[in-house]
């Protein structure tokens, strides 16, 4: 019986509170629709093995929706260091290499000044990219002297990040 | 003649029931008695009173251009997707200063949950003193910012609004927040090796999003008359 009448006189009390409490709300809504787009380069073979001294190339993809202003590649060459003293250089074409010319000419070397003759990973960046759903195409070339029975590589891997090594910022106004 | 002898018999009570007889009595007495005073006192006064109870509306137009729509666009980092529109009190009761914002995604994803660190979309809203430009994105007046940007995914709930500044209160039927920009970015900080996003990524991605406005109404007023 306590409780019952502690109960009603509760209800008395805050059932005015509540209501001189309350205010109302006004709310508006919109909506509307976006969508992120994608970006990286993959290449393949993802890795050249060399038996002589030779051209070989790879080809590299623009896997995005995003077009690219630059690439970075980490590229690892190994070797026998203790015997062997290769020397690989490396170049980039936007057509494919025919007879080992870029458009008949020497491609645009990455990096500009430089080759690889050290065991080990090295990153570079190049401005000549694959464009939206196209290709570039890599052309490595080893010189110098090594042994056949043992392994000469070089292994790309494309790496993109964003965005500063995407298209320019783009400002939409509807 | 000798007069005649009455003689009354009284017959011996005991204490006890004397107060019991005597306090029954008195009872029956005083209920008769009340439920006359009652029956007869009955009485009813009455009076009326007429109020009118305001409206409190906020409603969300186009400023310049389409106002709230779907971008057709894929968004890069640092891309901003630009809409303007007003926000006007149409009802009868006057706002309280301020406003919230809070934005949902559908479906809810990397965009708009926080689940790839500092990366997803941000918004930001900034108030014309005239209507915006709409072919070039610009104010000819003077801006007032109402919200900094800000990551959704810090204000994608109804109970994680963000709070507008430089609201103010809006009048009854007439009061707005005017030519607001309402801009949409996209952070994205990552990066793909060999064409693989990170397996958490912002990348790919399309959501709908609803923004929520709310305001409310002044301060309640006691009139005594």
């Amino acid at each position: 019986m306590a409780t019952i009448v502690v109960a009603l006189l509760a209800a008395l009390v805050v059932a005015p509170a509540t209501a001189v409490g309350g205010v109302l709300k006004g709310t508006a809504a919109g909506t509307e629709s976006v969508s992120s787009g994608s970006w990286g380069a993959s290449v393949a073979p993802t890795s050249l093995t060399w038996t002589s001294n030779s051209s070989q190339t790879a080809t590299v993809t623009n896997t995005g929706t995003i077009a690219l202003v630059q690439l970075t590649y980490q590229i690892t060459v190994t070797f026998d260091a203790a015997k062997d003293n290769p020397v690989l250089t490396l170049a980039v074409c936007t057509s494919a290499w025919s007879g080992g010319k870029c458009n008949g000419g020497a491609g645009t070397n990455i990096p500009a000044n430089g080759n690889y003759d050290v065991n080990g990973t090295t990153t570079e960046t190049s401005t000549v990219v694959p464009p939206l759903s196209g290709h570039v195409y890599l052309q490595a070339t080893s010189s110098g002297t090594f042994r056949q029975s043992q392994p000469l590589t070089m292994a790309f891997v494309p790496e993109v990040a964003g965005p500063s090594q995407l298209r320019a910022a783009v400002k939409t106004d509807q | 003649m000798r007069p005649m002898r009455i003689v009354a018999r009284v017959t011996s009570w005991s204490t006890p029931a004397r107060v019991i007889l005597a306090g029954a009595f008195a009872t029956s007495i005083a209920l008769v008695t009340t439920a006359g005073v009652y029956a007869g006192l009955s009485a009813t006064a009455t009076g009326t009173s007429s109020l009118t109870t305001g409206t409190f509306n906020l409603t969300l137009s186009a400023d310049v251009g389409a106002g709230f729509s779907n971008f057709t666009g894929k968004m890069a980092p640092g891309d901003t997707d630009n809409v303007f529109v007003n926000l006007n009190n149409t009802g009868t009761l006057a706002s309280a200063a301020g406003m919230t914002l809070w934005v949902a995604g559908s479906p809810v994803n990397a965009l708009t949950n926080g689940s790839v660190s500092g990366e997803g979309l941000t918004v930001t809203l900034t108030q014309c003193s005239v209507a915006w430009t709409l072919a070039s994105g610009t104010c000819g007046g003077t801006t007032t910012p109402i919200l900094a940007t800000t990551q959704i995914s810090t204000m994608n709930t109804s109970s994680t609004p963000a709070t507008l500044l430089n609201v103010p209160s809006l009048a009854a039927t007439t009061g707005q927040v005017a030519h607001v920009e309402v801009s949409l970015g996209l952070v994205g900080t990552e990066t793909s090796n060999n064409g693989t996003p990170p397996a958490q990524t912002i990348q790919g991605l399309s959501t709908t999003l609803t923004y929520t406005f709310t305001e409310q109404q002044r301060t309640p007023v006691v009139t005594n008359q």
